[in-house]
């Protein structure tokens, strides 16, 4: 039998128990969460990461196992032609000459493509972290003898949970190509993911308003030279906390602040949230009528399913507890959840374990995840593609796809999203 | 440039190669990393992970040991034997199986160590594989086949000197079969129905039949097939250990080896005498398929090329193994062939070629478009 704590449990414990803690125990790779439990693996892991950029190739240095399942992201029209592969053999890991090797490697790279890549990012694995090799030495190194400019990207699978996990460093390192320009007060950049936030977002429409110009987001630039033009921002909105340290970067560097906000599904939370963001950066926002929207929609749609069991997974574009709250606080059954818990699930765990106590909480990494059985209890319906694995029979809502859902235009699709599958439901 | 890759993905690895070979048999597989390589070979490398490769397709109880920096720097090994022995209480399995990646190599893990101390703690048979990431595929299956074929299937009726166990059946084995010589559930099935229909009474396949009988039944085997040069060294093993007599050839018809699981010759678009024709695949397989044109009246000369091992004693004389993406370059362009007959995903290295290409899929060489290719026929 799958292990898990009920949501009650973990509400009263003094600290997150070691089923939580993927350092305690062995990592199972359950095809539920496969496509985001790697950092080269599908979804936007390291290597779809560093080729957010356009006009951008990537050199993938590392033993021949690393770069295998590159083939897999290779195959969208997207990344044809984009990445590129020196295998490190046992010498080099002795010797460390493979770094000799890649400046030319990086010539070569450019000689051999028609289109001349403004930006070679080189992909660095575990066996450089555990070497010690200094990457800025080395990029430098290629920039002279190709120039072009070179950046290295970590896939250190080694220090996911360390303080500069691969994600946060990716991002600092794509961000660091962005130089002092002259401000453009009407000007404000969305830092966090790297596939473009849905433009049904009701905030572009707020900062336009309020007399904002240009919104960029690096997922929108169509060329290198579009994406320098983020050097412009007055302001940047952080969407997702592991682009935090790009934008202390930017601050810091190019003295652009940025203000942070984070995704919800409850209306009343969004609006909170907003009313902070419009205060911080000093613009009046309007969003009664969007909140009420949301909320109405939200209720409606709660009222004529009462009681429905819900499992919500992890690999889904929403916090699950959070979005486990909004639904079980207007009646919904959550049954389960399939979700990493640490420090940050706390408030949430506490308020539902207010409402719906005895809902499980597995980890989808847990070694025992090999034997989950569905519960007696028939799942309805799933939210997050994670938790369709597990319940086949079952009305599913993946919700996680590339285009980011945000704000009560987020809720709202959401919304839609179920109802699309009411019929089944009902 | 020695290394440097601009057309192709790398080929699998020789812990991927490992781990299929483990895979069926009832055993907790540990990959000794940090779960990018774990994620790489169930997200990728190992076919029976994917839902739709077959009915009987079931997700095995493969795992990452989960390595994080202040482990490797540390070599914490009593750690790893304590997530290990947590796990097996919690698993089903009849043995364990500890598969090395880059990071153990780097760090210098002594594995067999390491198993030692998790068969002390968990109380079940332990065996390491050594592999590192930075060999192919082939060299892990060869590694672990043999690996499990002397911590699995001796000494028992036979003396271990060249004597044969006693049996009344007719059994045969087949040796090297994996996964990803060819993505094609199909194929074990293939090779079994073709020697049963040659009168055995029994076919093993070590590695694809589920659980550790096939390994501890192959001291019984009147003959060992070896359809992989990843399984010679295990043949070779068995013949000193128990006098089993083996044979490198491919039992069945190559037709599965091609597109469509037509016959080779079918897929010849012309005639001739004088045709040159170019065979790349694993070093079996393409000799099969040699053979195969051979045997049906073919009259041109035919080249066998491979990327994994060439084993010279199943070679013949100018058969080439490929190491960098300029061999295969050079050898299109100066071969002067009229027809390949080669994975797909090689095409871009021959855009000079003007001769016929016919499609034999290599798993390990082409992956995803492997993948593709077999779930566009199973949709029809």
């Amino acid at each position: 039998m799958a292990s898990f704590y009920t949501v009650k449990e973990l509400s009263d414990a003094k600290q997150v128990p070691e089923l939580y803690q993927v350092t305690k125990h062995l990592v199972f790779s359950s095809p539920a969460t496969l496509a985001y439990n790697s950092p080269g693996a599908e979804g936007f892991g390291v290597k779809r990461a560093g080729l957010s950029i356009p006009e951008s190739v990537m050199l993938i240095v590392s033993p021949g196992c690393c770069g295998r399942n590159t083939s897999q992201i290779s195959s969208m029209p997207r990344y044809k032609n984009r990445f590129f592969y020196l295998q490190m053999d046992e010498t080099d890991l002795v010797t460390g000459r493979h770094l000799k090797k890649i400046p030319q490697a990086v010539s070569e790279i450019v000689e051999f493509l028609e289109e001349k890549p403004r930006l070679v990012m080189i992909c660095a694995t575990c066996v450089d972290a555990l070497l010690g090799t200094d990457w800025d030495r080395v990029c430098r190194k290629a920039e002279e003898e190709s120039h072009v400019l070179v950046r290295p990207c970590y896939m250190y699978a080694l220090t996911r949970e360390g303080l500069r996990p691969p994600m946060v460093h990716v991002r600092q390192s794509l961000y660091s190509l962005l130089e002092e320009r002259k401000k453009d007060n009407r000007a404000v950049n969305l830092l966090g993911f790297f596939s473009p936030v849905s433009r049904e977002w009701e905030m572009f429409g707020y900062l336009e308003k309020a007399g904002v110009r240009t919104i960029r987001q690096i997922s929108e630039c169509e060329s290198f030279d579009a994406f320098l033009g983020m050097a412009e921002a007055n302001f940047n909105i952080v969407l997702n906390p592991e682009c935090r340290s790009a934008a202390d970067d930017l601050a810091d560097r190019l003295k652009i602040p940025y203000v942070e906000l984070q995704r919800f599904y409850d209306p009343d939370r969004i609006q909170r949230q907003y009313a902070a963001f419009a205060r911080a950066v000093g613009i009046e926002i309007e969003d009664e009528p969007d909140h009420d929207r949301a909320q109405r929609m939200l209720s409606e749609f709660a009222s004529g399913h009462q009681g429905l069991s819900v499992s919500i997974g992890e690999c889904v574009n929403a916090n699950p507890f959070e979005l486990a709250l909004t639904l079980a606080s207007r009646g919904l059954h959550v049954a389960e959840i399939f979700a990493p818990v640490n420090e940050l699930s706390a408030w949430y765990l506490k308020r539902l374990s207010g409402i719906c106590p005895s809902c499980r909480v597995y980890c989808s990494q847990a070694p025992s995840m090999l034997s989950y059985e569905e519960p007696e209890e028939k799942i309805r319906l799933t939210i997050g593609k994670d938790a369709g694995y597990y319940h086949p029979d079952a009305v599913h809502v993946p919700w996680n796809s590339d285009v980011q859902p945000f704000g009560y235009a987020g809720v709202a699709a959401l919304v839609r999203e179920i109802q699309r599958m009411s019929g089944e439901l009902s | 440039m020695k290394g440097l890759r601009k057309y192709l993905t790398p080929f699998a690895p020789d812990q991927s190669g490992a781990v299929s070979m483990c895979y069926a048999l009832g055993g907790m597989v540990v990959i000794v990393d940090a779960g990018g390589c774990a994620g790489n070979i169930c997200g990728f490398d190992e076919p029976r992970w994917q839902p739709d490769y077959a009915s009987s397709s079931h997700v095995g109880a493969v795992f990452s040991a989960g390595l994080r920096d202040m482990d490797a720097i540390l070599g914490r090994d009593e750690a790893l034997t304590a997530k290990v022995e947590e796990a097996a209480r919690q698993i089903d399995a009849s043995f364990i199986a500890l598969v090395g990646t880059p990071v153990p190599a780097v760090i210098g893990t002594d594995l067999p160590s390491a198993a030692r101390m998790a068969q002390k703690a968990c109380h079940l048979p332990c065996i390491a594989i050594q592999t590192d990431g930075m060999h192919l595929y082939d060299r892990g299956i060869e590694e672990a086949l043999l690996t499990l074929v002397k911590a699995f299937s001796g000494p028992g009726e036979g003396d271990g000197q060249g004597q044969r166990a006693s049996t009344d059946r007719n059994v045969c084995s087949v040796l090297g079969w994996n996964p990803l010589d060819l993505f094609d559930p199909q194929w074990a099935d293939a090779v079994r129905s073709f020697l049963l229909s040659s009168g055995y009474d029994e076919v093993l396949i070590p590695g694809a039949d589920r659980g550790l009988e096939a390994f501890v039944q192959l001291r019984h085997a009147k003959r060992n097939y070896v359809v992989s040069p990843a399984g010679i060294a295990a043949a070779r093993h068995l013949e000193k250990m128990y006098g089993i007599p083996y044979e490198v050839t491919f039992p069945a018809d190559p037709g599965i080896l091609m597109e469509n699981n037509r016959h080779p010759c079918a897929e010849i678009p012309f005639p001739g005498d004088d045709l040159k024709v170019l065979v790349v695949h694993q070093q079996v397989l393409a000799n099969a398929i040699r053979k195969s044109l051979a045997g049906s009246g073919f009259r041109g000369s035919i080249t066998a090329a491979t990327w994994f091992r060439l084993d010279p004693e199943f070679a013949k004389e100018g058969d080439i193994h490929l190491q960098e993406e300029d061999d295969f370059i050079e050898l299109v362009r100066e071969g002067g062939f009229d027809l390949i007959i080669a994975d797909p995903s090689l095409k871009p290295m021959a855009k000079q070629y003007q001769g016929a290409w016919i499609d034999a899929f290599h798993f390990a060489v082409s992956g995803q478009a492997a993948i593709d290719h077999r779930r566009n026929i199973i949709k029809g």
